[in-house]
């Protein structure tokens, strides 16, 4: 579809006998219209394609209005109308505050709420409504309508109603002039329906905390491969940037942006009344015995009991302290191993000293794990042991750190025996233990809510400019045919450029060309893999068309 | 200063003097304008206008060379379709030499649809030739000439030959159906089936080839998986120019002309087509040598090759005749011999010419000829190739055909039986009965148009990676989204995953055609997979454009 706004030429619209004509002076021919094919030539160098499509197909029709679109392609394809070159369109004038998009599962009809409750979201939101009008679509037919909107206002964020019913566009419910799409749950399928033919930058905030399963990743992978050139994930975590570098051609897409800690909240406190304290808290004396390891599994509840069973054999004289964000299972009826499950708010304003208890951390830069943990408790001052794929960017340097290697199929291999050495050498080397300790101190130090807040902010304004400079999509007009052999007799297909001279293109090749105008150089990619005999050819191809 | 050309689509920059001309011009003569703006301007700047606008006129701008009187199309039999005429060159009333089948198909063809509908015939300029066949100007690809074609409502659009692929371009701008001949279905090294492939690639649901025979059908259906595009209309040959005339005195007569006094008493045999070794001519000499007592009379433009070497005595060469005395030559033959094997024969209009001036002939059974001779002459059994070696498309024995020759010779009976009945078969072959069907064929593919749906709804479609933990691998996968281009939400879940060559082939359908798609996955998946996947595909594409 063509994409507006584009460069008119010099044009001249006159009316004679009822019938309607253009006249375009810089190819020096006249052009009979009609009504919608005027409306869109009044629009299409200040609109959007989207824009100009929600205001004229509802006056004329979609489909008088789709036809209309095809002609003017058609006269666009020999030259008419539109010049080359891009528009130069005047940054729309500068808000102070940008408008913000969020998306919470709308189209699912789900409730709107929960996501809000997630401690770290609140205090992002909280930071960014400082800076931004916050809205969030709100289904129109949803029972708790007013109760939504309410606790809505109360958080500063905008409710916008909208009916979900499937004659709907949910282009309706972008804000006009919005700076951007802001999706801090994952996005929910019938979000990503929604975001599909929109060119509002997108930010989908990756949250690792909900990679768990196959399931969780496949859906992640369709929403990379939906990615624009003005969209971005941001990851809340180093190592998921890693992992899903095997899949996505061209990284510039993905950043990492860390969450914000609250240094007064999460600090050093006195290591002994907070054992006390959780000792009372959980009814559990032994606390005081022994050393107490944090342990954030980061992985599904049957392997976390495996682990915690291996590492409990290996190390009978600590206590363990399971930290997990969203696994509702207690691992307490297996004995010494207590769980702190963090979900609420409550929880959250407990955690400094339950953290504070701690004498170490193990965790994992594993899909799974959430790098909040890990940062809050560092900022308590807690030596920490690493295991996983990469070592965490977040705190380099600042932690024992074991590699295991990556797999996508099987089950972790945790590194019990390792864990454990490592544990034990940071107990039995008190220097060493305050020297890491210091290191995550510092390293914290630079992550604060403010930071994250304006990198999100200075992201979206990336992102607009980058769609704003964004050249569009070389147009060729590709022709796939068969081919006739004469020496085996035998059909080929094969592309060309349709041209004054026809150019033949590799078929692989051609179907890259023309899926790139529409789809993302990831999708492209997979495609080629698909269809490319030899892998290495389809990394070739795309690599000469981006 | 501009003046508009509506019928021309052209826009012109005009000066103050032209402008005052153009108001005059309708009422006066140059002389009186000369007059009438002397006192105004200077009157060589006057005279240079008035040659400017000279020269416009020679080239149809600005003033039209169509008279006045003559109503528009519509105006007049509006049952009448408007037939846009693609050919080589301009319009001329009659053929007088004999050229090239193609030629004289397209030729009778266009003649006989003159009786049943207005044709524009595209040339140098605009002209009237007759009440309903005007020349239209159309050189090369200019904006205005593609314009004026696109405003002007075709019923449908005829060409000359599939070969002309200059037209291609032309079937993206012009909405109305198109009809390909295919007069010439192979040959050329591969070109002339290839070029039947790039028109096959580029057509659309309501386009069609036209074929003399169901051989050409049966050929093509070889390569291609859309049969029903090929619509087989016979040819014709006009009864009144070709006629049996009396058998000995014409002999006599072509005796005479020829200087060859046993034409008049010997059995002669007759060969009327070009006189190369595709066609059959090496061949006919070796017939000739075989029966040495029977004359081998042949009409060709010339003897190419043949000048040079020893011809059997038996053999002589008739010049080229005029085409309105070629049943003068013909009728002196007792039977017609034509062994073509050149894969060019698609229908064999010298073949049918013979037949209707009573002649019973001898032909192979190679690509058109059978069905054009039915059981009104011998078909003698002949290997066909598969695959042309050279522009030979089988093999023709030379004794197997002297024998049928020399049976038919001998058997008069038979012989005057078979001429009879080849005068009765061809009588059946009119023009005006080709013209019919063609005219019946535009209104089928008209109403073809008509049912096809011009609001295309196209999904949206991504490719993704997914881990299948199943089958411990990454497989893609596309995801069709539950949105259109449109914006529409049509399918009652959000999300479906597919095939990445069923996705691929719905990806590619917004821009490309069908036989498109069907080149790309020929090229993916071979045959077999191929149909069950467009058929699939179309089946989808049906179902949701209501």
């Amino acid at each position: 579809m063509i994409q507006f706004p584009c460069n008119l030429h010099n044009l001249y619209q006159f009316e004679r006998d009822d019938e309607r004509f253009v006249v375009d002076l810089d190819a020096g021919v006249v052009i009979p219209v009609n009504d919608i094919v005027c409306d869109i030539l009044n629009a299409c160098s200040v609109s959007e394609t989207e824009v100009i499509t929600e205001a004229i197909a509802d006056k004329h029709g979609r489909s008088k209005f789709f036809e209309a679109l095809d002609f003017i392609s058609k006269l666009s394809e020999i030259g008419l109308l539109f010049s080359p070159d891009q528009p130069e369109i005047e940054p729309s004038q500068r808000r102070d505050r940008p408008k913000i998009l969020l998306t919470a599962g709308v189209l699912e009809s789900r409730k709107t709420t929960p996501f809000l409750l997630s401690a770290a979201n609140h205090q992002l939101l909280k930071m960014l409504t400082n800076h931004a009008d916050l809205y969030l679509p709100v289904s129109e037919t949803d029972n708790n309508r007013q109760e939504i909107e309410d606790g809505l206002r109360t958080e500063g964020i905008q409710s916008i109603f909208f009916r979900n019913d499937r004659s709907f566009s949910p282009a309706k419910f972008i804000p006009k002039d919005c700076t951007g799409v802001l999706a801090l749950a994952p996005l929910t399928v019938g979000e990503q329906v929604f975001l599909k033919f929109n060119t509002t930058p997108v930010i989908l905030r990756l949250s690792n905390a909900a990679l768990t399963s196959h399931k969780a990743i496949n859906t992640v992978l369709e929403r990379c491969a939906a990615l624009r050139d003005f969209d971005a994930f941001v990851c809340d975590a180093s190592w998921t940037q890693t992992f899903f570098s095997d899949f996505v051609p061209d990284m510039h897409v993905f950043h990492h942006i860390p969450y914000g800690i609250d240094t007064s909240v999460f600090r050093p406190m006195d290591k002994t009344k907070c054992k006390h304290q959780l000792s009372q808290a959980l009814g559990n004396e032994t606390i005081l015995q022994k050393p107490l390891v944090g342990i954030v599994p980061g992985l599904n509840s049957h392997e976390t009991l495996r682990f915690l069973r291996k590492l409990r054999f290996a190390n009978p004289d600590f206590n363990y302290l399971v930290i997990h964000s969203t696994v509702e299972d207690n691992f307490t009826g297996d004995g010494c191993v207590n769980f702190f499950n963090i979900v609420s708010l409550q929880d959250k304003e407990a955690s400094p000293f339950i953290f504070n208890a701690l004498d170490a951390l193990v965790f994992p830069t594993i899909l799974g794990a959430s790098p909040l943990l890990l940062l809050e408790i560092v900022a308590c001052g807690i030596p920490t042991v690493v295991w996983g794929y990469s070592e965490p960017e977040e705190i380099a340097g600042a932690c024992r750190f074991i590699q295991i290697s990556p797999s996508l199929f099987d089950p972790v291999d945790v590194p019990v025996e390792s864990i454990s050495q490592e544990l034990r050498f940071l107990f039995e080397n008190p220097n060493e233990q305050k020297d890491v300790l210091q290191a995550g101190l510092s390293a914290i130090s630079t992550y604060t809510w403010e930071e994250t807040t304006q990198r999100i902010l200075s992201l979206f304004v990336d992102l607009q400019n980058h769609k704003r400079r964004q050249p569009k999509p070389a147009k060729h007009r590709l022709l796939f045919r068969k081919h006739y052999n004469p020496v085996c007799g035998e059909i080929e297909s094969e592309a060309f450029v349709v041209s004054k001279i026809p150019t033949p293109v590799d078929m692989e090749q051609a179907i890259a060309m023309t899926l790139l105008e529409e789809h993302t150089p990831m999708e492209v990619k997979t495609v080629l893999q698909s269809i490319c005999k030899e892998p290495k050819r389809a990394e070739k191809v795309l690599g000469n068309l981006v | 200063m501009y003046v508009a050309d509506l019928s021309q689509c052209i826009v012109l920059e005009i000066n103050n003097i032209t402008w005052d001309i153009l108001d005059l011009c309708p009422a006066l003569s140059s002389e009186d304008i000369i007059e009438r703006l002397g006192r105004k301007y200077d009157v060589d700047l006057i005279i240079e206008a008035l040659n400017t606008l000279a020269t416009m006129e020679q080239r149809g701008i600005l003033f039209s060379n169509l008279a006045r009187d003559i109503p528009a199309p519509e105006t007049k039999a509006s049952e009448r379709l408007k037939i846009l005429v693609l050919q080589k060159s301009t319009y001329a009333t009659d053929i007088t030499k004999a050229t090239g089948g193609v030629s004289v198909a397209h030729h009778n063809l266009v003649k006989s649809l003159e009786a049943h509908a207005s044709l524009d015939i595209i040339g140098e300029s605009d002209e009237v030739f007759k009440e309903n066949v005007r020349g239209i100007r159309f050189q090369g690809n200019d904006q205005a000439a593609i314009l004026k074609l696109i405003g002007s409502n075709y019923d449908a659009v005829l060409l000359e030959s599939h070969q002309d692929t200059r037209f291609l371009s032309l079937l993206h701008y012009i909405d109305a159906p198109f009809v390909v001949p295919i007069y010439c279905a192979r040959g050329h090294n591969g070109d002339v089936i290839n070029a039947g492939l790039l028109w096959y690639a580029a057509m659309r649901p309501f386009d069609a080839f036209l074929v003399p025979t169901n051989s050409v059908k049966d050929l093509y259906g070889r390569f291609v998986c859309d049969k029903d595009i090929f619509h087989t209309i016979s040819l014709g040959v006009d009864p009144h120019k070709f006629y049996p005339l009396d058998k000995q005195q014409t002999k006599s007569e072509v005796a005479k002309m020829l200087n060859a006094p046993q034409i008049a008493t010997s059995p002669v045999v007759g060969f009327f087509s070009r006189f190369q070794p595709e066609k059959g001519a090496g061949i006919y000499i070796k017939i000739a040598r075989r029966l040495p007592h029977v004359c081998f009379l042949l009409t060709a433009p010339t003897l190419n090759i043949y000048a040079h070497q020893q011809l059997p005595p038996n053999l002589i060469c008739a010049p080229q005749q005029p085409r309105h005395q070629l049943a003068r030559l013909l009728s002196a033959f007792d039977v017609y011999c034509f062994p073509s094997m050149v894969g060019e024969e698609t229908f064999g209009l010298a073949l049918l010419e013979a037949m209707a001036c009573g002649i019973p002939p001898v032909v192979p059974k190679l690509d058109g000829l059978p069905e054009v001779v039915g059981d009104a002459g011998i078909v003698v059994p002949a290997e066909a190739y598969e695959n042309e070696i050279g522009s030979f498309a089988g093999r023709v024995s030379p004794s197997v055909m002297a024998d049928a020759v020399n049976a038919l010779l001998t058997d008069e009976q038979t012989r005057l039986e078979l001429g009879e009945k080849a005068r009765e078969r061809a009588l059946t072959f009119t023009w005006d009965k080709t013209a019919q069907n063609v005219i019946t064929l535009f209104r089928r593919l008209k109403e073809i148009q008509r049912l096809t749906d011009r609001y295309k709804r196209h999904f949206g479609i991504s490719f993704t990676p997914a881990l299948n933990n199943r089958r411990r691998r990454v497989e893609n996968q596309s995801i069709l989204s539950n949105i259109t281009v449109q914006k529409e939400r049509p399918l009652m879940n959000n999300r479906y995953a597919q095939s990445i060559e069923e996705g691929l082939s719905l990806a590619l359908l917004r821009k490309h055609s069908r036989h498109e798609v069907e080149a790309v996955l020929h090229h993916l998946c071979g045959e077999e997979r191929t149909e069950a996947i467009l058929e699939k595909i179309f089946g989808f594409e049906e179902a949701v454009n209501g």
